[in-house]
């Protein structure tokens, strides 16, 4: 009550300097009042990647909050790749079903949101006038903006955050190789134990791009689109690195995982003893689900990893815009993203500045440690242009792709 | 048949339109995984169907009119309920470098870690085409009792076994010399839908099948699930390459099936004795089938095993940890078991109300006219079929109901229903007809008083077929049902794209439980109907 209190008076303080401000915020109150009055009532059908039964718990959870406190019926429907859901609302652009669409909010991020940001499939903008994206680190995590370098332009809210995270057994990895250099010397002297998804599978494309970054003497250029003549040159480090570590991977760097979940259960039965996530918390969910030793340790490299972020959208043809407005609202606010941080619950890592939030928020965030996860975060190093993804998987497949 | 022929007549267009883009078939021929991607493709599927087909005869010669037949018909039903993808995961379990036996082997070898074997995801597909023929020799097996354990055809089997042994002609012999020869252009409908299903299969293909690079149809999947719309184009040509190599396969088959069978028919009646047909022949069936028998037990009982399984670091022979926790999500998932045994009932009689009316309307030389329809549903990806069926479900009001997703589940159920039933359905015998109406019987009293009975035991296996294919549709449920209404499937793979091995086990269960019943069902009544009748 008194920290309501005490920000309702700074606000009051604030006010004389800014007035115009203030009546833009007033104006943006009502325009949300509005919105919270229409949604009353609605049905969001929720598209989201199913895949985890915490995730699910979590969002039956968020669905009770949200029926409760504002009248929206959320409903949780379970797909098993974003792709299905787009596809599905691009058919309906198609057939010229403009409203009443069968999804209303969905969970999205990079090509995916690309795609439909340009063929006009998404509703908005609107993310940045929800109530709760003052609370957005907006600075300290630019990806909550840039979504793989396509601007997010109030088309999808942030929701949560990943970064490229290794992890190793601690029982066969003595010390965490938290460098390039590292890692290769730690595949010279154990033979077969470390791979990466085959490209184009996504987490082997970002470890392509972890090691291109990692190696370039110049990122510079990795960060603006991609030119034909360019890329033999901007791309040599990476193939060289690949040509020296190949060898000492598994299957002597002649076939690849199809995906990184695969690479878990080869590092859980013992046959990998490092692999790759882009989930930080992936370990210690793992470790408590008991489908990974506890001896497994996360870690990043030391000089940054890529990072990202994922986003929720509305689509066009949704039904209950409004309603779906309001839960985004409410899957972005501390309470729901304190619950959805710790690592009891999901153990995603939160988009909101916690020095943004008044001291009873922030304390929401700090759950203890679990066993299993990042000790020492890295810095999370943006993605490089999305046009560059394509000719290096297709230069990928050339070199290494025949076996 | 329009509701059936219309979506396709939508969805193929749509699908070749994207197919046919020259930009596509560049950036696919400037692949460079591609001509040996589609080796794979080609080598796995030929090689998995003709070793399918060849286990199926030398069984069925072996076997048939033996106690082993008895059991065989018994023993299919549950082979056939496994999921594809469960078996492929089950196998892996037991062959696979962490596996069960290269841990039974490691204190003698002395492995502190797994070796290195090429036994799952091999470069050559050797585990794939082994999966596929572990898969797909119930299903031709399935084929081959429905149409044999028909009363008519039963009377005359033992009739020309009879007058075969009485010239001094081993069992095998017959077998060989006459009866394939006849029968076998009548299993030529399942034998496609064989190929078909080996070619274009992209789950099996992810699970044990070679990764670099994969086989073509899972280049093509990649390539359709991404979310640049050239990429997708790109997908629809290898889809495309796919149908076109298909129908390459079929036509080389059917003049390969001329050629031979001229050949054969010389040969059968060379009046030699040959193949005298070891009397080890019987034995060598037993164990043959017994080792099937015993393979999908060990699979069952490993996943059933792995389900429970926590944390399992090779070479230790026990987990050091056990997880309940798939079952629990099992547990919630049970209610949908309903929708989805009440959706497969409605697709599977749905479907063979539709293929009854088209056996009974058109003439047998109408179903090669019927063939491309037939078969486009099992060859064109389900991503770009779901599409163009989508399109024509939302002007008809049809995504999101039930009555949408029956219809929709028909669709795909009708090409296998076909499939299973055109060779009893086909191979009937009119005199039957003709007798009955020389009687002064009504045409509706012979159909339903003579027909329909004997035919019961296909009928049986054909709607125990659609059922157990309804039950498996994931694609057409989410798309339709707009993501709706769970169903078994919809839930098990959901929840299995988290890529953890025992949800993906413990849902196998739970899926394979809807096909079992269907499957038992369909082998009681066959068995029952050729009991009265003999």
């Amino acid at each position: 009550m008194t920290i309501q209190l005490r920000r309702r008076s700074l606000l009051l303080a604030g006010s004389g300097l800014a007035l115009p401000l203030l009546v833009r915020g007033q104006a943006a109150k009502a325009d949300w009042a509005r919105i919270e009055a229409a949604a009353r009532g609605q049905t969001v059908y929720f598209n989201a990647w199913a895949g985890s039964e915490r995730i699910n718990a979590y969002l039956q959870w968020a669905a009770g909050e949200i029926g409760r406190a504002h009248g929206v019926k959320v409903e949780h429907v379970k797909i098993s790749d974003t792709a299905e859901a787009v596809r599905r609302v691009r058919a309906e652009k198609a057939a010229g079903r403009t409203s009443s669409g069968s999804a209303d909010l969905l969970w999205i991020n990079g090509e995916n949101f690309l795609a439909m940001k340009r063929e006009g499939l998404l509703h908005g903008p609107w993310s940045e006038k929800l109530p709760s994206y003052a609370w957005v680190d907006t600075v300290g995590k630019p990806t909550t903006r840039i979504d793989f370098s396509e601007p997010v332009e109030g088309m999808e809210a942030p929701w949560g955050m990943a970064q490229l995270t290794f992890y190793a057994d601690s029982a066969r990895v003595a010390v965490a190789p938290t460098s390039l250099a590292d890692l290769i010397d730690w595949a010279r002297k154990n033979p077969g134990r470390f791979t990466y998804p085959k490209p184009p599978a996504f987490h082997g494309t970002t470890f392509l791009k972890q090691v291109l970054l990692e190696s370039s003497s110049d990122r510079k250029p990795l960060y603006a689109p991609y030119n034909a003549e360019s890329l033999a040159r901007t791309t040599a480090p990476l193939w060289a690195v690949l040509d020296t570590l190949h060898p000492h991977l598994w299957k002597r760097g002649l076939q690849f995982p199809a995906n990184n979940t695969v690479m878990r259960q080869m590092l859980a039965d013992g046959e990998l003893a490092i692999s790759l996530t882009f989930n930080p918390n992936e370990v210690a969910n793992e470790i408590a689900a008991k489908s990974l030793p506890a001896s497994v340790v996360s870690y990043q490299h030391t000089a940054g990893t890529i990072g990202n972020t994922h986003f929720l959208a509305i689509p066009f043809n949704a039904r209950g815009k409004e309603g779906a407005q309001v839960a985004a609202n409410f899957l972005l606010s501390p309470a729901a993203q304190a619950r959805k941080a710790d690592i009891r619950h999901w153990g995603d890592p939160t988009v909101l500045a916690l020095d943004k939030l008044g001291s009873a928020d922030r304390a929401l965030f700090a759950a203890a440690g679990a066993p299993g996860q990042v000790t020492r975060p890295a810095p999370a190093l943006p993605e490089p242009h999305g046009s560059w993804v394509d000719p290096i998987e297709r230069e990928w497949a050339r070199r290494y792709g025949q076996g | 048949m329009t509701l059936f022929a219309l979506p396709l007549a939508v969805a193929l267009p749509l699908a070749l339109a994207q197919a046919v883009d020259p930009g596509a078939w560049r950036a696919l021929l400037a692949d460079p995984q591609w001509p040996r991607a589609l080796a794979l493709s080609l080598g796995s599927a030929v090689a998995s169907t003709a070793l399918a087909l060849m286990a199926c005869l030398v069984l069925v010669t072996h076997s048939y009119d033996t106690p082993v037949w008895q059991r065989l018909s018994r023993a299919l039903g549950p082979m056939l309920a496994v999921p594809h993808t469960a078996f492929a995961i089950g196998l892996a379990l037991l062959v696979m470098p962490a596996g069960l036996i290269a841990r039974l082997l490691a204190p003698l070898a002395g492995w502190q870690a797994p070796p290195d074997w090429p036994t799952v995801n091999d470069p050559f597909a050797v585990a794939l085409t082994t999966v596929l023929v572990c898969k797909e020799l119930p299903f031709l097996l399935w084929n081959a009792v429905a149409l044999l354990t028909r009363p008519d055809v039963t009377v005359t089997l033992k009739g020309w076994l009879a007058s075969g042994a009485t010239l001094g002609y081993r069992r095998s012999a017959i077998w060989w010399r006459v009866l394939w020869p006849l029968l076998l252009p009548r299993l030529a409908w399942p034998l496609l839908a064989v190929l078909a299903y080996s070619l274009t299969v992209v789950d099996l293909a992810l699970i044990v099948g070679p990764a670099s690079p994969p086989t073509l149809a899972v280049l093509a999947w990649q390539a359709l699930q991404d979310g640049d719309t050239m990429r997708n184009a790109e997908g629809a040509a290898m889809a495309l390459a796919l149908g076109l190599v298909l129908l390459v396969l079929v036509l080389a088959g059917w003049l390969a099936a001329g050629t031979l069978s001229r050949a054969w028919r010389r040969l059968a009646v060379d009046g030699r004795r040959w193949p005298l047909g070891a009397p080890a022949g019987a034995g060598a069936a037993r164990i043959a089938l017994r080792s099937l028998v015993a393979l999908y037990a060990v699979v069952a009982l490993l996943l059933v095993a792995s389900s429970f399984v926590g944390v399992w670091t090779f070479p230790s022979l026990m987990p050091q940890a056990w997880a309940d926790a798939a079952w629990h999500q099992v547990r919630d998932s049970v209610a949908v078991l309903g929708l989805s045994a009440g959706l497969g009932v409605v697709a599977a009689f749905a479907a063979l109300t539709l293929v009854l009316l088209w056996f009974e309307a058109a003439p047998p030389t109408w179903d090669r006219r019927a063939m491309p329809l037939v078969l486009a549903p099992l060859v064109v990806p389900p991503l770009l079929l779901m599409v163009g069926v989508y399109a024509l479900a939302l002007p008809l009001g049809l995504d999101g109901t039930l009555a949408g997703l029956a219809w929709v589940h028909t669709l795909v159920s009708l090409p296998y229903v076909f499939v299973a039933l055109a060779p009893a359905w086909r191979s009937f015998d009119t005199r039957y007809e003709w007798t009955a109406l020389a009687l002064g019987r009504s045409r509706a009293a012979f159909w339903w008083r003579v027909k329909v009975p004997l035919l019961a035991a296909p009928v049986a296996a054909a709607l125990a077929v659609g059922f157990a294919v309804s039950v498996a549709q994931y694609l057409p449920t989410q798309f339709i049902g707009a993501g709706r209404h769970a169903t078994v499937t919809t839930e098990a793979v959901t929840l299995a794209s988290g890529g953890q091995r025992h949800t993906a086990a413990a849902f196998a269960v739970l899926q394979a439980l809807l096909p079992a019943i269907g499957f038992a069902l369909a082998a009681w009544i066959g068995r029952r109907q050729s009991k009265t009748i003999a």
